[in-house]
């Protein structure tokens, strides 16, 4: 090192340690990749196989408890509930992701250019975004899809709607710590232009807390799809969404739970499991980790 | 009965680890010293040397994932160095208390600092609430707060730095303790706040017999207050010693190399030659910038940052503007990069008028501009590799062949780092990259903004070395914002003196240091000796607030 | 302080004038022709048009939504056309004391046991205690309104059969006399935001525990008794006020899950049953007072976080 004084001892690189195992190690980590893992695992078996086909009516095997022929049994029109549970776990799947990739995207439009430019525009749109955030996401679900009605797609929509402020605002709060620091205002010195500041500067240093948001909102978006479905405003009959199987076999509780059980704990072990992963995540970006 | 030989504080072969991340790292190795009544003792070291750890260890108060792994520290003649947390609260504040590092943090701020100075008296016992009042009255009288009856009402947002340190000084001193830990008391300051409460606190020392564990990374801070001095580095105790042998007859390369930083820096370094009869490469004429501040509670006020300021730098020389924190000189230097526009005045560049912001600034004019910030963790971008980093600032965002590699090279730098990203270099590479990246477009005019002020004093030292090779052998000229006048000497050929918003004074180096005109300048140059300033310099009291 | 009150009070009315723009503004867009709906398949041009005129579906869009809005300043909030002319400010009049019932309930339940158990969880991070709550919280919060109520449903009406799994409430006795009804759903509508809450409270806990403040003056000296409540919980639970409110918007979404699952006659169900049947005055209306509610509470909880927190009075 030249000239450069004795002291000015250069610290050795910490090892770079892969994302995966930094997860496992910090807690709940390790649960949380299992989780996830298997309903992953789930989801790629069911494009290929399923025990049973998920929507064969069976007049002869209906109500049948959890047996060797069926681990779950089957609900009132004889279909296999763990079938549907795994068909329902790749309609859970791409209605999430699709409604939070549709809420992320618009979200860091709104939010970064917002944060960036300041002022009136700023001001104005997070007023906007927060009027949109004073309806109970579900209000303002059943709001829109009061209007567009319900459907596979229009959940999407509906989600990437009621989730788009929200990110906005996490990606806005983000984008303004990181435009006070000075590495922008020298790009900004040099004369680079607006869009290279926030994409090449600005957006590699929110992807920590932006994507711990994005963790959370997927979680929310399972919640808020198989709630619409639950009240019959989401994903129709006869497909095998989960909120859907539970308000199938909300009556039939005292004969058959393991039609609205399964369902429940399904959604339960994934939301778990997604949350665990954000929580994770959000230590390791803290540095508590 | 207490014995007075026997030294307040020893500690004996003191090792520390901590656990991170599951692995266990040595923080402190066989560290040992002693203090007796009435003494000072110094703990010296750069950042990362362990001392922190020794202090929190003699307190008892270790974080959790830290554990003594050897030694004793015997206080008043009693091992506490495995003392549980409980068994050493009857002894905090009663036996031994802490004045902390950062005034802003250390006070509760939803609580009155009267009243928080009182609880600690209450915890000894005291309940009378006329004496606790007169104590607390007393108290700040000692630490020469004026008007404490208003103070001790006060919460703490309402204060300034100095005063809140002073209280906090009171809080410690409450029920007179017989040893004071400083951890790196005057740093958050001011200068001219740091000389007054560095004389405060001698001043207690002598009246109270209180024994004083100092510790700090700066050694001119350290001969006024303390005798003895340990410079501690990477964990272990390098040289201890009486302060002045140290300072005269360093044993310790380590030490040799501190005692030559510092004297370095209170040297001049000799002739300085002649402005040249050139055309200004920068001219400033009349700026003026106001704020106005103000949120949903306060009224709105206007500060005036910058009031009617001119001056020009010549090309291939270096003019310093030097004040303290709220003086205006970082927002002189944001006017003149174009990334805070002015509300009047010209700012020209060898004769074209420079736009008020970067954006409307033609490229060939931005070029020939750069800027250092101080802070090199937020001047880098943490996700970018160095070689990213800089030839960012190339023309055209690329490097061509070897470019980065040769500035690595021009700023001492070893071209193997230019991969690292920013968190795996040190404070001083970190800050030479930030250099290498203000001459990668061959700038003629550098503006340094506090480029020195974050960094250890021996790094500080090279890194003026360098900027005055690079200065002279590119012939670039330098805007150098500072508040430290030691620095300003080193390196600059004129200065301009700054208060409120307005020039005081403005010359060569070595005239306005050695004939300084303006009360204001005497002050600071006073205060960077390590004294006050006498009745003819303006003694600038905080007890005043700078609204 | 005066000042700062009136202002907030301002904001709130112009974001829930906004937010009625926002409901109309979604609610007209509605597809489907709405005098169709009520008159049915057979009727004739004539009658359609004239009932269209009636409802005064042939104006522009700012002029009915001046009308609707001068209406409902007035209290008037129009008819129901799926509970043909019933007024809907009087259906909502009826479901919302029900519904504010359940949330008042549900509330009981979260604020002392979210705090209690959050603080006492932050103050000794890592025990079993936290571990426990960490745990316990983390599945309260992951799962949605209508799978906790089947969890316990079965659980408190099936295998221990102490509490009835519906909540019809009988509309001639008195509430209080009901009560009984309203444990079910307000235990599930508490659940989420107990979680939520408790993990914050949690975190402020440990932040302020472990902040400069306090360990300056745990170590000159303040016993620990004053150091927990003037030092760590006064600054860790200002910012508690906050999250609740946030939460209390949660709750009014949740409202119309439990509702329903527990067949409990309140604003929740209303809004789900006019969504359903494309109620346009309904929805307006019962979507407006919801909202409403939700801004009335960042209300009450601006103004304690403003009593608590000295910082924000002027010197």
């Amino acid at each position: 090192m030249g000239g450069a004084s004795v002291t000015d001892v250069s610290a050795r690189p910490p090892a770079r340690v892969p994302i995966l195992l930094r997860i496992a190690q910090a807690r709940g980590g390790t649960a949380g990749l299992i989780l996830i893992g298997f309903w992953l695992t789930v989801f790629l078996l069911s494009l290929a196989w399923t025990p049973h086909d998920p929507f064969a009516f069976s007049l002869t095997q209906k109500l049948v408890a959890p047996s060797a022929d069926f681990w779950l049994g089957t609900d009132r029109y004889g279909r296999d509930v763990l079938s549907r549970i795994m068909a329902g776990c790749r309609e859970v799947m791409l209605i999430s992701a699709g409604g939070t990739a549709l809420a992320l995207a618009l979200g860091l439009i709104v939010g970064v250019t917002a944060g960036f430019y300041g002022r009136l525009y700023d001001e104005g749109m997070m007023r906007l975004m927060d009027i949109l955030m004073a309806f109970p996401s579900l209000l303002l679900a059943l709001l829109v899809v009061g209007v567009l009605g319900p459907g596979y797609f229009n959940v999407i929509l509906v989600v990437g709607a009621v989730f788009a402020p929200r990110i906005a605002r996490v990606a806005r709060g983000a984008v303004l710590e990181v435009r006070q620091k000075e590495f922008v205002e020298a790009a900004l010195a040099r004369g680079d232009s607006a869009g290279n500041v926030m994409l090449v500067e600005i957006l590699p240093n929110i992807v920590g807390p932006l994507g711990v948001e994005v963790g959370v909102r997927f979680a929310y978006a399972i919640f808020l799809s198989a709630s619409l479905g639950f009240l019959g405003l989401g994903v129709q009959p006869p497909s095998p969404d989960w909120g859907l199987m539970v308000n199938e076999g909300r009556e039939l509780v005292d004969v058959a739970p393991w039609i609205s059980l399964a369902p429940a704990c399904a959604i339960a072990t994934l939301v778990v499991g997604v949350n665990l992963l954000s929580e994770a995540c959000r230590r390791i970006w803290a540095g508590e980790a | 009965m207490t014995d007075t030989s026997t030294p307040i504080l020893e500690v004996r072969d003191l090792s520390v680890d901590y656990v991170v991340r599951r692995r266990q790292v040595p923080a402190v190795r066989h560290v040992g010293f002693t203090l007796n009544r009435g003494e000072g003792y110094a703990l010296l070291g750069g950042s990362g040397a362990g001392k922190s750890t020794v202090a929190l260890a003699c307190l008892g108060y270790l974080p959790g994932n830290a554990t003594v792994t050897g030694g004793q520290i015997l206080l008043r003649g009693r091992d506490i160095a495995h003392a549980t947390r409980q068994a050493m609260q009857p002894l905090w504040g009663a036996d031994l208390s802490i004045v902390p590092q950062d005034p802003h943090a250390a006070l509760n701020p939803a609580r009155r600092v009267g009243d928080q100075v009182a609880d600690v008296l209450r915890a000894r016992g005291e309940t009378d609430p006329r004496a606790i009042t007169a104590r607390v009255q007393a108290l700040f009288e000692m630490v020469r707060l004026r008007d404490p009856a208003r103070v001790a009402e006060s919460y703490p947002h309402h204060l300034s730095g100095g005063m809140k340190q002073r209280i906090c000084i009171a809080r410690a001193l409450a029920v007179e303790p017989a040893l004071l830990v400083l951890d790196e008391p005057t740093t958050a300051l001011d200068v001219t706040t740091q000389a007054a409460i560095l004389d405060t606190i001698a001043d207690i020392r002598d009246r109270l017999g209180v024994a004083l564990l100092f510790i700090t990374h700066d050694l001119r801070v350290v001969t006024t207050l303390c005798r003895r001095v340990g410079i501690m580095r990477g964990g272990e105790m390098v040289e201890q010693g009486d302060a002045d042998d140290l300072l005269h007859r360093p044993q310790h390369p380590f030490t040799r190399q501190l005692v030559d930083a510092v004297s370095l820096m209170g040297r001049d370094d000799g002739a300085r030659v002649a402005a040249p009869a050139v055309a200004p490469l920068l001219t400033v004429a009349g700026l003026r910038k106001t704020f106005s501040l103000g949120g949903l509670f306060r009224a709105r006020r206007k500060v005036k940052a910058i009031d009617d300021v001119s001056f020009t730098v010549t090309p291939g020389r270096t003019l310093a503007i030097v004040g303290e924190s709220g003086s205006g000189k970082s927002t002189v230097a944001r006017c003149v990069m174009g990334l805070l526009a002015p509300d009047g005045g010209r700012i020209a560049l060898g004769g074209d008028d420079l736009a008020a912001t970067s954006a409307g600034r033609n490229r060939r004019l931005r070029r020939q501009l750069a800027i250092v910030f101080q802070n090199p963790d937020s001047s880098l971008n943490p996700r970018h590799t160095v070689r990213r980093i800089i030839s960012r600032a190339l023309p055209g965002q690329r490097a061509a062949g070897d470019q980065v590699e040769r500035l690595l090279a021009a700023v001492h730098l070893d071209p193997s780092l230019a991969e690292r990203l920013p968190r795996e270099l040190s404070g001083g590479q970190k800050q030479r990259v930030a250099i290498a990246r203000a001459f990668a477009a061959d700038p003629r005019l550098v503006v340094l903004d506090e480029a020195t002020s974050s960094l250890d004093l021996t790094v500080q030292v090279a890194v003026l070395e360098l900027l005055k090779s690079l200065q002279a052998a590119r012939g670039t000229a330098y805007l150098f914002i500072s508040h430290d006048m030691h620095v300003v000497r080193r390196l600059a050929d004129d200065v301009a003196v700054m208060q409120h918003g307005r020039f005081c004074e403005i010359g060569p180096v070595d005239q306005v240091f050695a004939r300084p005109a303006h009360p204001y300048t005497r002050a600071l140059l006073a205060s960077a000796e390590g004294r006050m300033a006498d009745e003819a310099g303006a003694v600038i009291p905080d007890t005043v607030e700078l609204s | 302080m005066l000042a700062y009150v009136i202002k907030r009070v301002l904001a709130i009315a112009a974001s829930l004038l906004v937010a009625s723009v926002l409901v109309f503004a979604i609610v007209q867009v509605l597809p489907g022709d709405v005098a169709q709906m009520i008159l049915g398949r057979d009727a004739t041009p004539e009658s359609l048009a004239a009932l269209r005129r009636d409802l005064g579906l042939d104006q522009p869009l700012p002029q009915r939504y001046g009308d609707w809005i001068a209406g409902v300043l007035r209290g008037d909030f129009g008819r129901a056309i799926s509970i043909p002319g019933f007024p809907v400010g009087a259906l909502i009049a009826d479901r919302a004391a029900n519904s504010l019932a359940l949330a008042a309930l549900a509330s009981l339940l979260i604020v002392p046991l979210a705090i209690g158990l959050g603080t006492l969880a932050g103050l000794r991070p890592n025990g079993l205690f936290d571990r426990i709550v960490s745990v316990g919280s983390m599945i309260t919060i992951s799962l949605p309104e209508f799978a906790s109520a089947i969890f316990l449903i079965i659980l408190f009406a099936k295998v221990f059969p102490i509490l009835p799994s519906m909540s019809i409430l009988n509309a001639r006795i008195g509430l209080g006399a009901q009560l009984h009804l309203l444990i079910l759903p307000a235990l599930t509508l508490s659940l989420i935001s107990t979680g939520y809450v408790l993990r914050m409270v949690r975190a402020s806990v440990i932040e302020v525990a472990t902040s400069e403040q306090v360990k300056v003056a745990t170590l000159t000296g303040v016993s620990p008794g004053r150091i927990l409540f003037q030092y760590v919980l006064r600054n860790a639970l200002a910012p508690a006020v906050t999250i609740i409110a946030m939460n209390m918007g949660w709750l009014i979404g949740g409202l119309v899950v439990v509702e329903t699952v527990f067949a409990y006659p309140g604003l929740g169900s209303l809004l789900l049953h006019a969504v359903t049947q494309r109620d346009v005055p309904l929805i307006q209306g019962a979507a407006l007072c919801s909202v409403g509610a939700y801004l009335v509470m960042n209300l009450i909880a601006d103004l304690i976080y403003l009593g608590l927190n000295p910082q924000l009075r002027p010197a």
